[in-house]
């Protein structure tokens, strides 16, 4: 599903060009959890924001590499965005293209949070401080999900009896969960707002006759108005992702004529209706009026995101800002916003690094959970081994700037290949592992190279103790080991000394 | 020189009754509205030479006892007692306790006088008599990135401590300063450098360094290798084991990794919103943990092995908040061992109320009349019903529902209410008056505070 190939991103820095990542290979299949683990510096971060698009541009910029998604080649068209040019003195300087950015950054708006979506480490500095965090997941919605949306408005219809039976069970059942549960298929059904009918049900001193009069009334009041507005902003929506979709494998060199035409339909369609709907959203008081179903909506959609990551009082938390929360419940918002539109593939870049152990381990539950429910592909960046083995189906080590070694969970405990991958899990401190109190822990001899200037041949040869004389001037490649690991050690490679050795379970 | 310095006593630092409440301030005359109980009477001890290792969630005070212990803040009540006679601190600890089972309330920060614990209670001091016990306890915090000025150089950071402490001259300090850095596997050229010029782990060194420098008795580390990278780590761990077995030091260790605990530490003491929980020799918390809390903690750590999965126990929810910590035990409204007198009170019952005696909605309340409104009065929960004053038929309505929730699941709030009874045309819930577990020593040096180990007879 997704294909990173020979990615190399590099930061333009007063001392020199750091390559952050280079020539990073990696594949994740539909459905799959890959880990991608390493020490910081090593570059797995940067990985993760060159898929999404975010390095910032300058200093950094994609050098070279393709990621495959879905079909289409996410860094078409962005080959010309920056470029590095000698300026004075002879130091190099880059020159960014403002036009092909801006362009390219469009089409990835429509990638980004709908297929594509990102958890960041630091809940805390990547929450907007000044929003309430219900608003905050509510924008992307409005944003990426108006079709769906508007979709849901346009089916409304008025209230039937059935309805009020439903209504009066989820007053009257003996059990809360349960009523609950009733609550929620009762909102789904007449799509009036979850809080409005829970406030309705737990107001005391009320008779059920008056409790079905004032849902009537509210049923009322949300009644659908505007259809031709949300007809029109969901045509938007639809054409707008049509267009850039073609537009997207023109780019990628796989599109058929067909594509081509269909793109240059689309986009004059788009054109046309894009300037009704500009028209009418420049005028505040028409745009307040018909945007708010479309703002009710979302947050209806948004409180039942909170509750699927297990937020128990979604309707307070909705309207906290993010200070107020704390660092689980701030992790829980960033999962339910990036899981918002349903993406194919969620990123997530140390989740739980700045979590309690605790509250770590509902988090990791909640992730294990809702990749059932919800068929994503996950990346998960950590440099907890400890993690990747209670989550992963697959991990990819990274070692300064490149992967090192790949292999199914399982294999890659039992039996590491590369001796970096030997080193990490030795000094991993584990409750279980008996180490008698007096022996040092095992470590890694040396610190992560300066990636300004890295060591020449392998750039794990300064601090491995099987190095040898080839590992100082040729760099390995990664190769297939067995069927289903790959490998960038010599060790491995005609003439190692582990040639001959298949790994257990390879 | 005062008495204390002369010899080495068995407990190095000692805490008693110790609390430290943060005031909240509010409204438009800033008056203070509330009280963080950031620690909230806590009794610790750290003996010589060993790791006491300080383990809790994140807001649960560990930090903040820490900086207590260290005279950093000054406490709200209770005492800090270093290098301390063994036998003294049991008594000081004894009649704290005594004291505040007679009163209760919040005493004095200087406790009783004439006791014999002058010489050694660091909080009665005056600054200035303070400053001579400043070297000799140092503290290590997590973030190596913002522990360290970053406008000094790497040997004026290490001088610092030594200058301001008259201990030497400039260039004995800096002969001192270049062995420290040796000491802690830095080269002698990483003297003329920044601390923006080093990676994580070699800034933590210099941190380590700083700390060891004065020739401190007692170094605090606060989350020394939190920040780090796991093989950075392991090597950040070694070097402080090597350090400790060098020069003897006493280390109390603040963690939430659990992992680094049993590598580190003699002794374990876990605490939970302010107050200790459980205290036990660290192989024996690891192997036979008592409180429900530490249970908890321990299945939490995740396991470094596709194959084996640790049963997990899930804790629901967050921490509570330490301004309005939960009644008797702290840890009743997360716990899964949870019985009627663990200290339920009127807000733990409150949200299913709503439900129960509402009339129209549930029908075995159909005698009674509207509900109208909820209040909570101290251990009571009354229920008010519009104008309608409730009969005694309808008390006895009332006090069926209640028993009938508590037989339920998730009814332990309503089986701790001990009476339903009739009151100013209202029906009230009374529950019984919040007692928190006492301190009960299991098996030598374990101890633990938690209603499931049998309790001292009052």
């Amino acid at each position: 599903m997704l294909s990173v190939q020979g990615l190399q991103t590099e930061f333009l820095t007063p001392r020199g060009v750091i390559r952050a990542a280079d020539g990073v290979d990696f594949d994740i299949q539909e459905g799959e959890v890959l880990g991608l683990v390493g020490e910081s510096g090593c570059g797995k971060s940067v990985t993760a924001l060159s898929i999404m698009y975010l390095i910032p541009t300058p200093p950094g910029r994609i050098a070279s590499g393709a990621i495959w998604f879905r079909g289409i080649n996410l860094l078409a068209g962005s080959e010309n965005e920056a470029t590095v040019r000698r300026g004075l003195g002879g130091k190099p300087k880059l020159v960014r293209n403002d036009t092909a950015l801006r362009r390219h950054r469009a089409r990835m708006a429509k990638i980004r949070g709908r297929e594509v979506s990102m958890i960041f480490q630091e809940p805390m500095s990547s929450l907007n401080p000044v929003l309430p965090v219900g608003y905050q997941i509510a924008e992307v919605l409005i944003y990426q999900r108006r079709k769906v949306i508007c979709d849901r408005l346009l089916a409304r219809r008025e209230i039937t009896d059935e309805d009020l039976e439903l209504f009066k069970e989820a007053v009257t059942h003996p059990d809360a969960a349960q009523r609950e549960r009733l609550l929620a298929d009762f909102c789904l059904q007449t799509a009036l707002p979850v809080e409005k009918v829970a406030a309705i049900i737990d107001r005391s001193g009320l008779q059920m006759e008056e409790r079905l009069a004032r849902i009537r009334r509210l049923s009322e009041r949300t009644k659908t108005r505007h259809a031709w507005f949300l007809r029109l902003a969901r045509e938007l929506d639809v054409l707008e992702s049509e267009w850039i979709t073609r537009e997207w494998r023109v780019l990628s060199g796989v599109a058929s004529s067909e594509d081509d035409r269909r793109r240059l339909a689309a986009q004059a369609q788009f054109r046309s209706r894009q300037a009704l709907f500009r028209l009418v959203m420049s005028i505040p008081v028409l745009r307040r009026i018909l945007m708010r179903p479309i703002e009710e909506e979302a947050r209806r959609r948004v409180l039942e995101q909170l509750k699927n990551v297990r937020i128990s009082e979604p309707h307070k938390v909705y309207n906290e800002y993010p200070h107020e929360l704390s660092g689980g419940m701030q992790q829980r918002v960033m999962i339910a916003m990036a899981l918002a539109c349903d993406p194919a593939l969620m990123i997530a870049d140390e989740p739980t690094t700045s979590l309690d152990v605790t509250t770590q381990a509902q988090i990791l539950t909640l992730v294990r959970d809702l990749r059932e429910r919800i068929h994503s592909s996950i990346l998960y960046i950590t440099h907890d081994l400890a993690v990747i083995a209670e989550l992963c189906d697959r991990v990819a080590v990274m070692y300064a700037g490149k992967i090192v070694e790949e292999a199914p969970v399982g294999d890659l405990f039992a039996h590491p290949l590369h001796p970096y991958t030997e080193g990490l899990l030795e000094s991993i401190v584990s409750l279980d592992k008996e180490v008698p109190t007096d022996a040092p822990l095992p470590t890694i001899a040396g610190t992560v190279p300066d990636l300004l200037s890295p060591p020449s041949g392998c750039r794990f040869h300064p601090r491995c103790k099987y190095a040898f004389a080839r590992c100082k001037t040729e760099e390995p490649r990664l190769l297939p080991q067995g069927e289903s690991r790959r490998v960038a050690c010599f060790l491995y490679e005609e003439g190692g000394s582990r040639a001959t050795e298949r790994p257990a379970g390879a | 020189m005062l008495p204390s310095d002369r010899q080495a006593h068995e407990i190095l630092v000692g805490a008693v009754g110790l609390k430290k409440h943060f005031p909240v301030k509010g409204g438009v005359l800033r008056r203070t509205i509330a009280q963080v109980r950031a620690v909230d009477g806590v009794d610790l001890f750290v003996r010589r030479g060993e790791t006491l290792a300080l383990v809790g969630e994140s807001g649960c005070g560990k930090t903040t006892l820490g900086r207590l212990l260290l005279r950093l803040i000054p406490p709200t009540s209770g005492e800090v007692l270093f290098n301390v006679p063994a036998n003294l601190y049991a008594s000081a600890r004894d009649r704290w306790q005594r004291t505040a089972e007679e009163d209760g309330a919040m005493r004095s920060p200087k406790g009783p006088q004439g006791d014999g614990l002058d010489p050694y209670a660091i909080t009665r001091l005056r600054t200035r008599a303070f400053k001579p016990f400043r070297r000799r306890m140092q503290p290590v915090f997590q973030d190596p990135f913002t522990s360290l000025d970053p406008r000094m150089l790497v040997k004026d950071i290490l001088a610092e401590p030594i200058l301001i402490n008259n201990q030497m001259t400039r260039p004995e300090a800096m002969e001192r300063v270049a062995q420290l850095l040796q000491e802690v596997g830095l080269r002698p050229d990483h003297l003329y450098r920044f601390p923006h010029e080093f990676s994580g782990g070699q800034r933590q060194r210099i941190a380590i360094a700083r700390a060891l420098a004065p020739e401190p008795e007692f170094l605090l580390l606060d989350e020394p290798t939190s920040a780090l990278d796991v093989s950075v780590q392991a090597q950040i761990l070694n070097l402080l084991k090597d350090i400790q077995r060098r020069q003897g030091l006493t280390y109390l260790l603040i963690t939430h990794n659990l992992s680094v605990v049993r590598h580190m530490a003699d002794r374990v003491a876990v605490m939970y919103l302010g107050r200790i929980v459980e205290e036990a020799p660290t192989r024996e918390l690891f192997e036979s943990p008592l409180h429900p809390y530490t249970k908890a903690l321990l299945s939490a750590v995740p396991v470094p092995d596709p194959k084996r999965r640790r049963e997990k126990i899930l804790l629901p929810g967050d921490v509570p908040s330490p301004v309005d910590p939960p009644t008797g035990c702290r840890f009743h409204t997360r716990c899964n061992a949870v019985m009627p007198h663990c200290g339920w009170s009127p807000r733990d019952a409150a949200s299913a109320t709503a439900y129960l005696f509402d009339s129209s909605r549930n029908p075995h309340a159909s005698t009674l009349p509207a509900l109208s409104e909820v209040s909570m009065e101290g251990n009571r929960l009354r229920l008010l019903f519009g104008g309608s004053r409730p009969s005694e038929a309808q008390r006895q309505v009332v006090a069926d529902l209640v028993r009938g929730r508590a037989a339920e699941a998730g009814g332990m709030a309503f089986q701790a209410i001990r009476e339903v009874v009739l009151e100013e045309g209202s029906i009230v819930l009374e529950f019984p008056p919040p007692l928190e577990p006492a301190w009960v020593e299991v098996s030598p040096g374990h101890s633990v505070a938690c209603y499931l180990y049998p309790q001292p007879q009052a």
